[in-house]
């Protein structure tokens, strides 16, 4: 009710053509309004996307992704690895200083990895850099970053947005950091309007191509039709997450235009493998054929994410593309069901987060509806995100709706977290000595195509096994001002304005 | 002495204070329009006390909200007849002449002593008002007078008490607080609607003596109505006695109880043995009822407004109202039957 | 008058205890791990062990309560789990933006409701008066969201008056405040016409009319602070309202106040700041509920503080 009268309001305006060309921003300043607080700028305590956003502009990688999902080279100029495969050496960019002035070098580096590595920072995201064991300092602009175990991923790990870079400042007690964040990035932090915005400005003394903008806010705009309304009378020239309802409307509109990005991001129904009766293969296969994803992205998500049978979304560098979803087949889900025992169904519990992610609530009651067709009976349960996240992580849940994502574009990161017995994620309590395996393996295989290979077989263990049915990869829904160019949405679901203008 | 043609015109001196002549009030109801006061003729002499009485409901204190233009608004209003008062007339006079009057040349006090003062302001602002509207004085000038009054109505340390909330004052302090309001710029006529019927008996005579010393030393004239006979045998000079909407008797004091004429201030009297004996100190008495059904103001009888419960009734009065017609000098009655002058 | 007022405040302790021990309990009685919600779903089960520790929620509750209370004594809130400032701070950023929402949307509903309501009573029962009666009806009964979008679509994005969203200046304040204020100013609107009507029937208005006075002054000196005291009533039990509507007002506004944070906290299980703000927000409550008995005692003599 709630959600359709705000779309009603703001449609009503639309339609009217109420589009007014408003007070525009600033020439030189950028203006991007998104629903989600910040609640640090430091990157060693950033857990949410918001964070991210902001810091990103801020800090820099030792190595980072480009536009096409390929390793590319930030602060380090060029990396190797040692023959034991346990040593990584990195050759540091020359001339860069942080926003502070004090120079970026191998110490700055070292002092960074060290201080995420520290418990007495008690970072929460310690376990991210916790392969490395040590961080040396070869020269002035040298480092080596070295490993207990061979460690194949690392160049895609020290991209994470945890890993950035740190600029000596973190270290001075009392120094608030995560208020007054010290990088190398284009940008610079300039002031926090807490709960308001976040102004950076363009870093003058940039060692790369300086962005044409000179400042970016990033303006909290929670309610989604206020967003929408900003952009629409020029007081924000990109917004985030523009709810799907709306964007007919936008997408006739001259004087905005819609960025719709794919995502690394997959959305699942998880099956808890454990729990009697989907403890056997034959109860999740029936399950997996009893629901339509092709319907469901239709019907609930308006056509707009990609579907698919994999647990990686296809884009990701080395993940399989050539599994579909299983097929819509309710025949053989009761045939399935009938050989498992459960003839005449069996009720079981969903649980499902509101408001997460694209219409979660209504995905679930589609499920809930095509799960009756063959004797399923699913009772949804909707509890508040944290609660949800609690219940989540006891493991005890027969089904649940669930992401995930791939910060970095590196299956290793997501699959240790979903596939192996011992991964935080694996909230489907699979079990398969085998992936695990494969795993570690993995890990120690520096050449590509050989790692690969070797995660396929993971992919290929998951798809068959059904610990959890994929539904879709999800969708990024940005739009921006017509006038404003460059914006990138990265399928890590991280936005860049470095390279944006305004015409 | 000679009948007169029109006895309300010469028999009394030529120009009295406030000449009230068949004035008819029309209030609105949800069974339609009503007249409570439905010719009411009164004359009152600078200086005097005039007594009005009548049971509940007989139209005195609609009569005197009239005077002041006070009717409630938006039902209540003057349908016709005239308000005469030194030179104009007060029931054609709009709201900003009245305001002027309010007050100012005639004053009023009410019933209720412990609801007709302001809970949240002081009393010596209360008393004061009057005067900066009035007078034009300052709110200190005005304070400082308003603390004489209140001393010549005899409020002890009215300096400090001027300061007071009338919640901490009792009944028959706060009617003289409205008596002290009420005089405060030397008005020519007070009405005093009831002005002792909440307080108790010794209260009632301090209050009414109070009024008594004002009127002699100011000469201001007092319309003073009342349910009870005994407070207008001791206090008016003159009296008129009112039933549903009309005056049926007007008398001095003397000739009214002594030779009453009408049915119903006979029934009144009769009701009040006691009244004989008035000057024996006794405490007056209240106004009884007398049997029979008070009239039905939604539908007014054609003739007498009293026919239901007279004794006296003829054929005539069924049909004709009565005219109020001198039976004396300075004695009149509406009554087909007693109100024949007697010579 | 003094010592009373001291009393007064002095009761405010057994109240700011009790509320600390209430929340205390229910957000260690609500399930949601804050170690677990704080770290991530991704966290390792060492990270979270971490985080836990950080907090110092490996304690037992007694010994939690202890320490908060040993440190809030002394002002000391802690630091928020989620963004490991001081809790002073976290909230002190917001506080003044609630106040300043809250003071302007009190102050419109009071001035709109007062005005109203004696417009209506003055003339009750004619047109203006229906059409008073209509507009306090539409509202208390539109929705908070839906009326501050409403009023975004009309006065930003169509007449292009105020602006959308934010605190930046002045003008941001007005729209909130209006969406806010409103249906507190039809309640109190309401309120103020039956009960000047009532006071107006009273018969020291008559007596004020006796005695000459234009009829501003008998409605302005003689009813208005008479019929004043239930508003004031009322307008102390609005704040509570107020409180409460303030999330959604500053969510749609993106107004960075107090009740967002809250909320915020609240859903991410940041155990410090929920405390602190539920206790600041307590401690205003029982403070305006003691302004509106100061003003009833100023209005009405009658009445003393106790
Ligand atoms: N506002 C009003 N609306 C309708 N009827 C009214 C109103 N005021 C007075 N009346 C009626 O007019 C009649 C006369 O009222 P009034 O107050 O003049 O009587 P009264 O002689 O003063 O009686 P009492 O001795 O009880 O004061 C009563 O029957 C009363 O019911
Ligand atoms: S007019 Fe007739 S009814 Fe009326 S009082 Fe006189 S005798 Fe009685
Ligand atoms: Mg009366």
């Amino acid at each position: 009710m709630l959600g359709t009268c705000r779309c009603v309001a703001v449609l009503a305006a639309l339609a009217l053509g109420i589009t007014p060309v408003a007070a525009q921003t600033p020439k030189g300043t950028l203006v991007f309004a998104s629903g989600g607080d910040a609640d640090t700028l430091d990157p060693h305590f950033i857990l949410e996307r918001p964070d991210v956003r902001v810091s990103m502009h801020i800090h820099e990688n030792l190595v980072n992704f480009d536009q096409n999902g390929e390793l590319k080279p930030e602060l380090a100029e060029s990396w190797s690895v040692s023959d034991d495969r346990l040593t990584w050496t990195f050759n540091l960019r020359k001339g860069v200083t942080f926003h502070d002035g004090t120079p970026f070098n191998a110490e700055a580096v070292k002092q960074s990895f060290e201080r995420i590595l520290d418990p007495a920072t008690a970072s929460p995201r310690r376990s991210i850099a916790s392969v490395i064991s040590a961080v040396k300092v070869i020269d002035e602009y040298t480092v080596a970053l070295i490993t207990d175990k061979p460690f194949a991923p690392l160049p895609s790990q020290v991209s994470m947005f945890n890993l950035a870079i740190v600029g000596p400042a973190a270290k001075t007690p009392g120094a608030d950091y995560a208020r007054k964040p010290v990088g190398t990035g284009p940008f610079k932090f300039a002031a926090w309007q807490v709960g308001e915005k976040i102004t950076l400005v363009r870093n003058e003394a940039y060692w790369g191509p300086k962005p044409a903008i000179e400042r970016i806010e990033f303006r909290v705009v929670p309610e989604d039709s206020a967003r929408v309304l900003q952009l629409m009378s020029g007081e924000a020239d990109v917004i985030a997450n523009v709810p799907p309802a709306m964007l007919p409307q936008l997408k006739s509109s001259s004087a905005v235009k819609v960025i719709q990005e794919t995502s690394f991001r997959t959305v699942l129904l998880g099956v808890n493998n454990k729990i009697k009766p989907f403890d056997d293969l034959r109860v999740r296969q029936a399950l997996a054929h009893a629901i339509d994803t092709s319907s469901l992205v239709k019907g609930v998500l308006r056509g707009i994410p990609k579907h698919g049978g994999g647990i990686e979304a296809p884009d990701i560098p080395g993940a399989r593309k050539d599994l579909p979803p299983y097929a819509h087949d309710t025949a053989k889900a009761r045939r399935l069901l009938a050989e498992a025992g459960y003839p005449n169904g069996f009720s079981t519990t969903l649980m499902t987060p509101t408001g997460r992610f694209m219409n979660d609530r209504q995905l679930a009651e589609a499920i809930q509806a095509q799960a009756r067709e063959v004797g399923i009976d699913i009772k949804i349960e909707a509890p508040e995100w944290a609660t949800y996240n609690t219940l989540l992580n006891k493991r005890e849940v027969p089904l649940f709706l669930s992401t995930k994502g791939n910060p970095t574009g590196d299956l290793d990161l997501t699959m240790h977290l979903v596939a192996h017995s011992a991964g935080q994620m694996n909230f489907y309590n699979w079990k398969n000595p085998k992936a695990d395996q494969l795993i570690e393996t993995q890990r120690g295989t520096t050449d590509r195509e050989q790692r690969y290979a070797l995660l396929s077989e993971i992919q290929q263990s998951f798809y068959d096994e059904v610990p959890a049915i994929v539904l879709f990869y999800d969708a990024q829904l940005y739009a921006a001002r017509s006038n404003v160019t460059g914006v990138r949405v990265q399928p890590n679901e991280t936005v860049t304005f470095t390279h944006v203008r305004k015409n | 002495m000679a009948v007169h043609a029109d006895p309300s015109a010469s028999e009394l001196p030529v120009s009295p204070l406030l000449d009230v002549s068949r004035l008819v009030v029309e209030i609105d109801t949800l069974q339609g329009p009503v007249r409570p006061v439905d010719g009411v003729d009164l004359r009152i002499e600078a200086g005097e006390i005039f007594g009005v009485v009548g049971e509940s409901g007989c139209g005195k204190s609609l009569t005197a909200l009239s005077i002041l233009g006070l009717l409630p608004r938006p039902q209540g209003r003057i349908r016709s007849g005239s308000i005469r008062f030194e030179d104009q007339d007060l029931a054609r006079l709009d709201e900003r002449d009245l305001r002027r009057i309010r007050g100012n040349r005639i004053a009023m006090i009410f019933q209720e002593p412990m609801t007709s003062l302001n809970p949240v302001l002081g009393i010596g602002d209360q008393v004061a008002e009057a005067l900066v509207i009035h007078r034009g004085l300052s709110r200190r000038d005005a304070l400082a007078q308003a603390i004489h009054l209140l001393e010549r109505v005899g409020i002890a340390d009215a300096r400090h008490r001027a300061h007071d909330f009338p919640h901490r004052l009792s009944g028959g302090m706060r009617q003289r607080v409205m008596i002290a309001m009420a005089m405060a710029c030397r008005p020519k006529l007070l009405i005093a609607d009831e002005p002792t019927t909440a307080l108790d008996v010794t209260i009632q005579a301090q209050v009414l003596d109070l009024m008594d010393d004002l009127k002699a030393e100011d000469g201001v004239a007092v319309l003073l109505i009342t349910h009870n006979f005994g407070i207008v045998a001791e206090r008016a000079a003159r009296v008129a006695v009112m039933y549903g909407g009309v005056v049926v008797e007007e008398a001095s004091t003397e000739q009214l109880f002594e030779q009453p004429r009408h049915p119903y201030t006979h029934g009144l009297l009769a009701a009040v043995p006691q009244l004989g004996r008035r000057r024996d100190g006794m405490r007056p008495h209240p106004l009884s009822e007398i049997p029979g059904m008070v009239p039905n103001l939604a539908r007014p009888a054609p003739g007498c407004a009293f026919a239901d419960r007279c004794a006296l009734r003829v054929e005539a009065c069924l049909r004709e109202r009565p005219p109020l017609a001198a039976v004396a000098p300075g004695h009149r009655v509406r009554c087909h039957v007693t109100g024949v002058s007697a010579q | 008058m003094g010592t009373l007022l001291v009393r007064r405040l002095a009761a405010l302790v057994p109240v700011i205890l009790g509320v600390s021990v209430a929340v205390f309990l229910m957000l260690h009685a609500v399930p949601g791990d804050p170690a677990q919600i704080i770290a991530g779903q991704e966290a390792s089960v060492e990270d979270v062990a971490q985080v836990r520790h950080s907090f110092g929620l490996d304690q037992p509750l007694a010994v939690q309560y202890a320490r908060f209370l040993s440190r809030a004594v002394v002002g000391d809130f802690g630091t928020s789990f989620r963004t490991k400032r001081p809790v002073i701070d976290e909230i002190g950023d917001r506080y003044g933006y609630t106040l300043l929402l809250g003071a302007a949307a009190i102050a419109f509903a009071v001035a709109v409701g007062i005005l109203v309501g004696v417009v209506a009573a003055v003339f009750k029962h004619s047109w203006v008066d229906n059409v008073c009666l209509l507009v306090s009806l539409v509202g208390v009964s539109v929705p908070n969201f839906f009326l501050g979008l409403l009023l975004m679509l009309g006065f930003s994005v169509w007449l292009q008056l105020f602006p959308l969203t934010g605190a930046d200046t002045a003008w941001h304040v007005v729209l909130p405040a209006v969406t806010l204020g409103l249906p507190s100013a039809a309640v109190i609107a309401r309120i103020m016409r039956s009960s000047l009507i009532e006071i107006l029937g009273n018969d020291y208005i008559r007596t004020a009319r006796a005695k000459g006075l234009p009829e501003w002054l008998v409605v302005g000196r003689h009813a208005l602070r008479n019929a004043l005291m239930p508003v004031v009533t009322v307008v102390g039990l609005q704040m509570g309202y107020l409180l409460g509507g303030a999330v959604i007002v500053e969510t749609v506004f993106a107004w960075p106040g107090l009740g967002r944070l809250t909320v915020q906290a609240i859903a991410a299980r940041d155990f410090p700041v929920v405390q602190a703000a539920v206790l600041v927000l307590a401690a205003t409550f029982v403070l305006v509920n003691l302004l509106t008995d100061l003003v009833y005692s100023i209005l009405d003599p009658r009445v003393t503080l106790s």
